[in-house]
């Protein structure tokens, strides 16, 4: 064995960086992403401020769907390249590596998303700047300092809800995968990722607060967009409870990986394929 | 070949459902086309406020509807790419089996057909009672619907054998490919908003696709009271049968391009995931 | 303190939609001493895999307990896992766009090896296992027998104490086999470790492993060294004797450490002794007899006894249901 065995957290900051490197060289080694999913993707939100425009709607409901949009590339990041990642992993036998290992889990699963964060934060300045450039959307520049905070606190809760539910993946494997693509839509309806979440109703908003994102896009919108009369909470409320809510799932997170690493192990899915 | 097909449909029929019951596996399947029209008509309202415009309402609706095709077909078969070849790993061994790879791709994916019109005639049924829809079944020219629905189904076949070819030259981007070619189409196809809206070097690309014009005939023959001027696409019957021709065959020539390219570079077998 | 123990070990894979229950092991008692290339003799299904994914903490067994290095495989196999590492024949694992170096970097993070002692030894086995020309080379440009050469390095990085083998050689080319279990024999002296190695190959596992368990059907058949195996199944060494004269065979038999005689064609013998030495006495016996024109040791194998023991060959016994 190693002499010098390191410290929990240091061992885990070596696993974060040395999972997000393959993420990030990828990354440059293939750079055909770029135009597929960042150039390719905006214009689906393109599509949908058109709809605002045909519509007649004042200039501010464009800006719900460039930050929208801009969100929206966070959570995809969250569940397409950090959840759904370990079901892929078993399909190329690296899970079953990982596992034996004794790096944690949730250390590769951040570093996952660490490395996904930088196509996935390339992807979201693009939406905005789009925003900004091309349809003249009125952001409020002021509130950027606050709106970053806002962004990372979110991007926290959020990482924690990629982490619970990858042990979702890791128990139930392609029947975890079929049911969270198939929520996509019905999530960014809930959230309210296109228009303010209190068209949905006073009770429908309040159950789409579950999602991280329904939080953080009504922070954006207050901090960055004027005139915004649709506001669910005050944003400072908003991001306490945001800072809460990143804890609690990151527990939960803990105590589901735990638990279904150990169910699977019972049940030996661990590494059976094709699952 | 035939059997080759029908044995491809089976297995891609039994990867996509045997996840679940069927009632469960309808269930989540309905999820996100009904979750994508709500989007649309939450828009529609929020930015319509308290004015009503029923036909305008339909329109959105029935591209809407029928966009679950071309999110079936284009993300189905560009999927079934990369999950064959980077995780299931048994691309290599289809390709080398007599049966011709695109027929085996077209067969295996086909099941976008089946769920595509699952999801399409799902959300018009629920949506028609629910909204008040100007859709009425007993009014709608079924022999216009029947021939826009061949003809553009066909055009999406051709332009999903594409995408499956770009799908084999691209590392873990199969999913992007789609995704990133629907969010195109998505913008210049009418699909959600007018045509005329977009500038018009982008309208003019927009002319050239037949998804624009298959949406506009089966707004046609479906939604009663329809005006063919209103949303300024004209008459859909010739663009269509030209431009799904053409689709038909630049989406098969490039299939027939890319994977010869994958044979000459050997990336049958390749795993790009990281 | 063995390397591993067993009480009992079971493993039963219960029924789910569409596919029934499987009893994979029952009842398996094992000690490994520490120091030991132990190999796992079984053909396919037998539970061989299974047993090694149990031991590498992939697995929970559903009966009895099972220990590595003293560690519970069951409650403690966080601290395990600093301890052991594993390979698997025919491994598909890692990221094709990253190259050799970096995959194995990538790995040796995970195992909390500071980055320059993780380069230096990187190195080092690179060199050893012969794929220093090909470290900047991304994998999915690697051969079969590159790869698994690759995750032999990956898995020797951490210098564990118990390493798993599951299939190692499976699908190399006769060469690159051979420098594998070379290379493993020499890891061996290095320290004190142990090695787990399961083959169906019968001669990798005579010539590598200190002792063999012989799994069929989820059961341990036997274990011992391969000697003790053949002995076991009543082999003795075996010696063809060319002669110059005549031998009778009944003469040859009342020397005492003849065990059989037999004689083909009236000027060859094949006669095996009930001891281990004894050959220079036959020697000077058959010589004295008739002359010897030449006369040469045949080893019983491994298949001989695996077969003597379990009644039939690998390929023969039934398959796993």
């Amino acid at each position: 064995m190693i002499d010098n065995r390191p410290g929990p957290l240091r061992h885990g900051l070596q696993t974060v960086l040395a999972r997000a490197y393959p993420r990030v060289v990828g990354a440059n080694r293939e750079p055909s992403w770029v135009f597929f999913e960042v150039t390719l993707p905006l214009l689906a939100t393109v599509a949908l401020v058109m709809v605002y425009r045909a519509l007649e709607a004042p200039a501010r409901f464009e800006g719900y769907v460039i930050l929208g949009g801009a969100m929206t590339a966070f959570w995809l990041n969250t569940i397409w390249n950090m959840a759904a990642q370990f079901r892929w992993e078993k399909e190329n036998g690296n899970l079953e590596l990982y596992l034996a290992s004794p790096a944690g889990l949730m250390w590769i699963l951040t570093g996952m998303a660490l490395g996904g964060s930088f196509s996935t934060s390339l992807r979201a300045a693009a939406v905005i700047t789009l925003g900004a450039v091309v349809f003249d959307v009125p952001f409020v520049w002021s509130g950027w300092p606050q709106a970053l905070l806002i962004l990372l606190i979110t991007l926290s809760a959020l990482y924690g809800v990629g982490m619970a539910l990858s042990s979702l993946f890791l128990k139930f494997g392609r029947n975890a995968e079929q049911g969270i693509s198939s929520l996509m839509e019905p999530v960014f309806l809930l959230s309210g990722a296109y228009f303010p979440v209190r068209a949905l109703g006073l009770g429908a908003a309040v159950a789409g607060t579950l999602i991280p994102m329904t939080l953080g896009m009504d922070a954006l919108r207050q901090v960055l967009l004027s005139g915004d009369a649709f506001e669910l909470l005050a944003w400072p409320i908003e991001v306490l409870l945001l800072i809460v809510y990143a804890v609690v799932v990151m527990l939960i997170a803990r105590w589901a990986l735990k638990r279904m690493e150990h169910a699977a192990k019972v049940e030996g899915r661990l590494t059976l394929r094709w699952q | 070949m035939l059997r080759g097909m029908a044995a491809a449909f089976r297995t891609g029929w039994a990867i996509e459902t045997n996840w679940a019951s069927p009632l469960v596996n309808a269930f989540f399947s309905l999820l996100r086309p009904v979750g994508a029209t709500l989007i649309l008509v939450f828009i529609y309202r929020v930015a319509a406020g308290e004015s009503s415009d029923p036909v305008l309402l339909a329109w959105l609706i029935v591209g809407a509807a029928l966009w679950a095709y071309v999110m079936s077909a284009l993300q189905g078969i560009s999927f079934a790419v990369q999950q064959e070849r980077e995780w299931l790993k048994v691309l290599k061994y289809v390709v080398v089996t007599p049966l011709p790879f695109s027929a085996y791709l077209l067969a295996r994916s086909g099941t976008w057909l089946v769920w595509g019109t699952i999801r399409a005639v799902f959300v018009i049924l629920v949506t028609v009672p629910v909204l008040g829809l100007p859709i009425s079944f007993g009014a709608v020219n079924w022999g216009e619907l029947v021939g826009a629905m061949a003809m553009g189904l066909v055009a999406l076949a051709g332009m999903g054998m594409g995408l499956a070819g770009i799908a084999l030259g691209v590392a873990r981007h199969p999913m992007g490919v789609g995704e990133g070619v629907i969010g195109v189409l998505y913008l210049i196809s009418g699909a959600i908003f007018p045509i005329g809206q977009l500038p018009g070097w982008l309208e003019a690309t927009a002319r050239v696709i037949p998804l624009t014009y298959w949406l506009e005939a089966c707004r046609q023959a479906l939604i009663t009271g329809y005006d063919p001027t209103r949303f300024g696409v004209g008459d859909p019957w010739s663009p269509l049968a030209w431009s799904g021709v053409i689709w038909l065959g630049v989406g098969l020539w490039a299939f027939r391009w890319f994977n010869h390219r994958a044979r000459a570079d050997g990336l049958y077998d390749r795993t790009t995931d990281y | 303190m063995e390397a591993i123990r067993t009480e009992k070990v079971g493993r039963l894979f219960k029924a789910r939609r569409g596919t029934k229950e499987v009893r994979a092991l029952a009842e398996i008692d094992l000690i490994v001493p520490p120091g030991e290339i132990f190999g796992l003799l079984g053909p396919n299904g037998a539970g061989k895999t299974t047993l090694i994914k149990i031991f590498s903490t992939l697995l929970l067994p559903t009966e009895g307990k099972a220990y590595v290095l003293g560690y519970d495989v069951e409650t403690q196999f966080r601290e395990l896992r600093w301890h052991i590492s594993m390979v698997s024949g025919g491994e598909t694992s890692g990221y094709g766009l990253l190259t050799v170096r970096e995959q194995l970097w990538m790995f040796s993070q995970f195992h909390g090896i500071p980055t320059k002692t993780a380069r230096r030894r990187i190195d080092e086995l690179l060199e050893v296992v012969g794929l220093t020309e090909w470290a900047d080379t991304r994998i999915y440009n690697l051969s079969t027998g590159m790869r698994q050469k690759m995750n032999l390095v990956r898995s020797l990085l951490s210098d564990p104490e118990v390493l798993f083998l599951d299939e190692p050689t499976l699908g190399l080319d006769v060469e690159v086999a051979r420098d594998v279990r070379g290379y493993l024999v020499e890891w061996m002296k290095e320290g004190e470790r142990t090695i787990l190695l399961t083959t169906h190959y019968m001669a990798e596992a005579d010539q590598l492993c200190d002792q063999i368990a012989i799994i069929h059907l989820g059961r341990v058949l036997t274990v011992g060294t391969p000697e003790e195996l053949k002995r076991q199944a009543g082999f003795r060494e075996r010696y063809r004797i060319e002669v110059d004269g005549v031998a009778d065979p009944a003469l040859l038999r009342s020397f005492g450490p003849v065990d059989t005689v037999s004689m083909d064609g009236g000027a060859r013998l094949t006669v095996t002794l009930d001891r281990e030495r004894g050959s220079g006495e036959l020697i000077r016996v058959v010589g004295d007899l008739a002359g010897v024109r030449s006369f040469t040791r045949e080893e019983p194998s491994l298949e001989d006894a695996f077969i003597a023991l379990t009644g039939r060959g690998l390929e023969d016994l039934p398959p796993q249901e």
